[in-house]
């Protein structure tokens, strides 16, 4: 009995090392190029998904934002509770960020932008904006006559909305804010560019200078914006947030950031549809070349039959030679994939208007791909194979 | 071996082929056949007259429309494919006109793996050298059928053939792709098998010349033994 498990490895020993090089060398590139194809629609969804919740941490809401209890219009006594909650174990940073409804006038432009008073330092341990300015600089502390305008507000001709923009803002333009019957004055200090498009359709100026137009302000905010250690651990520091007692609304940027829930589910669904058609795609490909393959081999399968070889062993054999063209395959796929294709996605990613995308891809993920090729593989070469034990002898063999 | 005992016994077997829904082609029209141990039978016939058709059918490899056949007195027929190819294995060896050899093994494990469903890889090793001795190609151990003469590809195919000591070897028309003189060299082997070891012989042939290698003829017309 013992002898006879030795065959299917004797006889694939041999067809691997005697049988067509050409023959091998396609099977295995075009199971290769199959799972590179599930691999890379994955993680190009994934890539997206991930950039688009990163950019939405990062550049927009952090992880948690705390927003005034119903019936209150601020958050009070900022900087104790900014203090409080960056004592919070797996807290970074915390930053108040309040909503300035002014009225912009540069040139002969009027109109109304999403502005921010901010912190600067704060600001700087929540979101990446102050890394983003490409020309000029970031807000400081004790700016009370400067503003930062993100590149759709600045406008110009490489703007994606510059017919909705300031036309050209440039760093040392003079703009004129209005709010509360009061003007003042601003001298554009940076530009910045986060590349998701939300982000930059904003302006940022000073807590400081936010308090010249509302006095009353001082030591208030409409929200506090919370970065965290670890993305997932939102709920768990919510909880200690309010554990710590200071009031208000905290949700998570899932919550926050409503517009991104929608488009982030979108990009699930499509990555989802996209994984059945490209596991379909992988599924007849392999079929087709595997089966073409055992098909190919039916004179040899009606010989082996007829010198008395069981049916089994000899299914045995070809399901085990599909396996190792699977399993060289996957192995080609995986090396094409990380030290050549993910790579140069990183270093070329796929500009959006949310951010740039690379590509992004889980060992669970992987290894999901890996054993849907691999049973992939042994199914068509299984169904051949029989197809073969039912034809007669001697008609495989005169095939 | 004991030479009247029969082998083979054939009771009144019919083939009939289907050729689509409507065409039936009968090969054989009830043939009844004894043969005995130690024969050296040659079933010739013209083109078409059932003689590759009572071959398979002796030899296990097609199942008959009806009729019964017996080997070593046991009804095969009626036996599942796993229970022929057993038989197959244990008590049948062929060889074929085109040689069948799979291309991927050299002339050695071409003949060593039909014994590796029986013995060690070792045993079935040293069965093979000495067959392949036996037939004159030991130095041929190495070498891959397509980079052997046609005869002897077929000589590798009486090897293997013979590597599980078979009762009776079936040959269907061995020397047709043969030249006259490596026909001569492979029926003198057959010959030699037959009287010197024993083995029971079951040949088909077209060429009246070859027949006188045998010590029993039959000949077939229309699916019958004339």
């Amino acid at each position: 009995m013992r002898n006879r498990a030795k065959i299917p490895f004797f006889l694939v020993s041999r067809f691997l090392r005697r049988g067509n090089k050409w023959t091998l060398f396609l099977t295995i590139l075009l199971i290769s190029i199959a799972f590179i194809n599930l691999l890379f629609l994955a993680s190009l969804f994934k890539g997206i998904a991930d950039m688009s919740d990163n950019q939405a941490i990062n550049t927009y809401a952090g992880n948690i934002t705390i927003t005034p209890s119903e019936g209150s219009d601020y958050l009070e006594s900022v900087s104790d509770k900014i203090e409080k909650i960056e004592t919070i174990d797996g807290v970074i940073g915390a930053s108040p960020q309040t909503i300035v409804p002014v009225t912009f006038s540069f040139n002969n432009i009027k109109g109304t932008w999403a502005t921010i008073a901010i912190d600067p330092k704060n600001e700087k341990k929540v979101t990446n904006v102050s890394e983003k300015i490409y020309d000029g600089s970031y807000l400081e502390q004790g700016d009370t006559d400067q503003i930062v305008l993100g590149k759709e507000v600045a406008g110009g001709s490489d703007s994606n909305m510059n017919s909705a923009s300031l036309k050209g803002a440039k760093v040392g333009d003079k703009i004129t804010l209005s709010m509360n019957g009061i003007s003042k004055e601003f001298t554009v200090k940076g530009l910045f560019f986060t590349k998701f498009m939300f982000t930059d359709r904003y302006s940022f100026i000073s807590q400081e200078a936010l308090e010249q137009f509302v006095p009353s302000i001082n030591n208030k905010t409409t929200s506090i914006n919370v970065k965290i250690k670890n993305k997932g651990d939102e709920d768990k520091i919510i909880q200690k947030i309010r554990d710590s007692g200071i009031e208000g609304q905290a949700d998570t940027w899932v919550q926050n950031a409503g517009f991104m829930k929608s488009v982030n589910k979108t990009f699930v669904s499509i990555s989802a549809i996209l994984d059945i058609v490209g596991g379909l795609i992988a599924a007849v490909t392999i079929f087709i070349i595997i089966s073409l393959d055992v098909s190919t081999k039916r004179h040899e399968i009606g010989v082996l039959r007829a010198i008395g070889i069981k049916p089994s062993l000899v299914i045995f054999a070809y399901v085990l030679q599909a396996a190792i063209y699977s399993a060289l395959g996957i192995a080609l796929g995986l090396l094409a994939f990380t030290t050549l294709i993910m790579p140069y996605y990183t270093s070329h990613p796929f500009p959006l208007p949310i951010g740039d995308a690379t590509l992004v891809i889980t060992s669970a993920d992987i290894l999901r791909k890996v054993i849907l090729v691999f049973v992939l593989a042994i199914i068509s070469a299984i169904l051949p194979s029989i197809t073969a034990m039912r034809v007669k002898i001697l008609d495989s063999i005169k095939s | 071996m004991n030479k009247d005992s029969t082998i083979i016994s054939v009771q009144d077997i019919t083939k009939t082929y289907h050729l689509g829904d409507s065409i039936k082609v009968k090969a054989l029209r009830g043939v009844s056949l004894d043969i005995n141990r130690g024969d050296f039978l040659c079933i010739t016939g013209r083109n078409g007259s059932g003689k590759s058709t009572l071959l398979h059918q002796l030899g296990l490899l097609d199942l008959p429309s009806s009729g019964e056949i017996y080997l070593n007195g046991q009804e095969v027929a009626s036996m599942s494919e796993r229970e022929r190819s057993n038989l197959r294995l244990a008590y049948l060896g062929y060889i074929f006109q085109e040689y069948a050899l799979v291309p991927e093994l050299t002339a050695l494990e071409n003949v060593m793996l039909p014994s590796m469903m029986q013995n060690s890889m070792k045993i079935s090793k040293t069965k093979a050298q000495e067959l392949l001795k036996k037939v004159g190609l030991e130095g041929k151990s190495n070498h891959l059928p397509k980079q052997c003469s046609g005869g002897e590809q077929q000589k590798i195919a009486i090897a293997r053939a013979l590597v599980n000591d078979p009762q009776i070897l079936f040959a269907d028309e061995p020397t047709a792709s043969l030249d006259s003189v490596v026909s001569k060299e492979i029926l003198s082997i057959f010959k030699k098998l037959n009287k010197e070891d024993g083995h029971t012989v079951i040949m088909i042939t077209h060429e009246e010349e070859e027949t006188k290698y045998a010590n029993r003829i039959i000949e077939l017309r229309d699916g019958r033994i004339v």
